[in-house]
């Protein structure tokens, strides 16, 4: 099969330009990628940080059931919440229960108490309550009552427990010093958690699972819209059939159509994903969080755009051979709505560690090319199922163009006719594999 | 001289789903030589621009063969598109386009050299004086200008074989009327204009001979005389009824 170069750069030209004009193709495929979502993304963080300051300097109220038992521990508490008062967050202040029990420090009261502890945190009047219950002379056992489905209560305890916590280390270290022993004999086997990765690592594993995903996200969106408007949107507009009158090949006029809509997807996912960085970069800043700048190596990079441009050429080709079948535009849309997500519910493969990129999953598509980049992006690429998954998204993107010319030279699904003697035309079916039992 | 256009029993059967097999074309003949003027009239759905299509290459006949230029349709299809111009019946122009842009991108697209496509692209747009809106988007021109620039994109090729699909429709008189001249002025320079319309002024002003086309099948053909003389009416209009059996 020859082609005229000449003609599908003719094609691609108009089609570029014509795209380019198009405001909601410059809306979809890149100002909302460039804009939208990071500034989604960075308002997220902000709702979130202001939602964590008004929770950090919200007091918690508390009360103390049983201190009899414990007789150190109000003293911890309050002196914990005096020094939280000073820090001026998460803040906490103890409140008498509402219903004293007749005999503080008894077994029988304090077990009313803590029955009570619900319906007090449920109206509102305490956010958790400690309760301590001597176990044997000498000995308490401590409960934190909360609710979890409650932000105050579990907030509550989480500074509670923190307090608690301290209060248990004080007790050691003075048992310790009144018998004269080291502190560390009370810890039996204690476990140090020392993590030796590196910094610049685990950002590069969280990139290496996220960027995937986002790649194949952000390269089907780009590809979505100019997808349909030069398929459906120009047989709509009539002007598939002014340029069908020109004397331009089939394989011509789809591959002249098809490069813009690869371009855009590339430019669409490229686009996005640096802003996105910009924003993480952003975001890490004002976290004060030190980012080392070479996350990515060279070749990571180089693999990157590789892969982004094997994700653009196969949704691309896919998606026009799709928006060719459609006879409308929101047809279209109604067709690629299911595709995309379709496409992408393999991705999600990178971001799931114990997914290898095994023979078996080189050949499924996107979620081949998604693993392929992960690996890359980590440095642990095992060349030959990369290159098998490489060469099946090639081959699946091949047979989408080769589909999509097939298309294009049937006069059914150009100009959005009743096929002529194919059986099931109309349908979508019909439509599908018409193609390629009738005669050309 | 061989014709510029034969049509040997074209016929087109179209599939639908609810109303089976449909014939939109059956069996047409027709031909039409260099320097003529040929109407296809018509109501509306009586297979005018089924016939056209097949004659551009957009459909393919079910049965029945016809050249163009001297090129088969269904053999050579590039050779018919490169001799012909058509102009479709909802002018199919890029709208993100300017008139001067889509004369350059389908003349590139005939394959035609920088040097000769820039001179010819000013030569039409005087031509139809469409100069003024050279630069506009076409989805900014008024419906005039946007058929003047369909027609510019016809002809920027200069082909001798003119294929127009209701080419007045929606215009007004004026616009119209330059079109009829236009139209004119094509067979003076001896090309072949075949187009299909319903509006009778249209074809008693400009057509050599009309084929008229009812039910998919062609009623009958020849000069309006010859229609006249054979139905017995004086009126094209009460030819046209005659021969249509309204």
């Amino acid at each position: 099969m020859s082609i005229s170069l000449r003609d599908a750069a003719v094609i691609c030209a108009g089609e570029m330009r014509s795209l380019l004009r198009d405001r909601h193709t410059v809306v979809y495929s890149v100002l909302i990628p460039v804009f939208l979502y990071p500034t989604l993304f960075l308002g997220m963080v902000q709702v979130v940080t202001v939602a964590k300051g008004a929770s950090e300097r919200r007091v918690a109220r508390y009360a103390l059931v049983g201190e009899d038992s414990a007789p150190r521990l109000a003293e911890h508490l309050a002196t914990a919440s005096i020094a939280r008062s000073i820090a001026g967050k998460n803040q906490m202040t103890r409140l008498d229960p509402p219903e004293a029990p007749a005999s503080p420090g008894s077994s029988p009261d304090v077990l009313l108490a803590r029955a009570s502890a619900a319906e007090w945190i449920r109206s509102g009047k305490l956010d958790a309550v400690v309760v301590v219950q001597a176990t044997e002379p000498g000995c308490a056992a401590i409960e934190v009552l909360h609710r979890s489905d409650r932000d105050a209560s579990r907030s509550a305890r989480e500074r509670l427990s923190a307090a608690l916590d301290a209060f248990r280390e004080a007790e050691l270290l003075r048992e310790a010093t009144a018998l004269g022993a080291d502190r560390t004999l009370f810890d039996l086997l204690p476990v140090a958690d020392l993590d030796l990765t590196p910094r610049s690592e685990r950002l590069r594993d969280a990139l290496a699972r996220l960027a995937p995903l986002l790649l194949v996200v952000m390269t089907a969106l780009g590809a979505l819209y100019p997808a349909l408007d030069s398929t459906v949107g120009e047989r709509e507009r009539g002007t598939l059939e002014t340029t069908l009158i020109a004397p331009v090949g089939r394989t011509e006029l789809i591959v002249g159509k098809f490069l813009p809509v690869m371009a855009l997807a590339i430019a669409a996912a490229l686009l996005n994903f640096a802003s996105m960085a910009a924003a993480l970069w952003v975001f890490f800043l004002q976290a004060k969080v030190e980012v080392p700048l070479a996350i990515l190596s060279p070749a990571a990079i180089i693999t990157l755009l590789a892969g982004e441009a094997i994700l653009a050429l196969f949704f691309g080709a896919a998606m026009m051979a799709a928006g060719l079948f459609a006879r409308s535009f929101k047809e279209g849309q109604s067709y690629l709505g299911p595709v995309m997500l379709a496409a992408i519910l393999p991705a999600v493969a990178a971001s799931i560690p114990e997914v290898r990129l095994s023979p078996l999953f080189a050949v499924v598509p996107v979620a081949n090319l998604a693993l392929t980049l992960r690996d890359a992006l980590l440095g642990k690429l095992d060349v030959s199922s990369g290159a098998l998954a490489v060469a099946a998204s090639a081959i699946y993107s091949a047979m989408a163009v080769w589909a999509a010319s097939r298309l294009a030279s049937k006069e059914s699904v150009l100009l959005g006719q009743p096929a002529a003697e194919s059986p099931g035309a109309g349908r979508f079916g019909g439509r599908l594999f018409a193609p390629f039992w009738r005669k050309s | 001289m061989q014709p510029a256009i034969t049509a040997d029993r074209l016929t087109k059967t179209f599939l639908d789903r609810r109303r089976g097999p449909v014939t939109a074309a059956k069996e047409i003949s027709f031909d039409c030589g260099y320097g003529e003027v040929f109407g296809l009239l018509g109501t509306n759905g009586a297979g005018k621009t089924t016939t056209l299509r097949m004659l551009s290459t957009v459909l393919t006949p079910t049965s029945g063969t016809a050249t163009v230029a001297g090129h088969d349709v269904v053999r050579a299809p590039l050779l018919v598109r490169r001799a012909i111009g058509f102009l479709s019946g909802n002018t199919g122009l890029y709208a993100r386009l300017t008139p001067r842009e889509t004369l350059w991108y389908f003349g590139r697209l005939h394959g035609m050299s920088h040097e000769r496509l820039g001179p010819r692209v000013e030569q039409v747009l005087d031509l139809l004086d469409l100069r003024p809106h050279a630069d506009v988007r076409c989805e900014r021109l008024s419906t005039g200008n946007r058929q003047k620039a369909s027609i510019a994109r016809a002809i920027v090729h200069d082909p001798p074989v003119l294929i127009l699909d209701e080419p007045t429709l929606g215009l007004d008189v004026l616009v119209a009327s330059a079109m009829v001249r236009f139209i004119a002025d094509c067979r003076a320079r001896g090309k072949c204009v075949i187009f299909s319309t319903h509006i009778l002024s249209e074809v008693e002003k400009l057509c050599d001979r009309i084929a008229v086309v009812h039910g998919g099948e062609v009623k009958a053909a020849g000069t309006i005389e010859e229609l006249r003389l054979r139905t017995g009416k004086p009126l094209l209009e009460e030819v046209f009824i005659s021969l249509v059996g309204g």
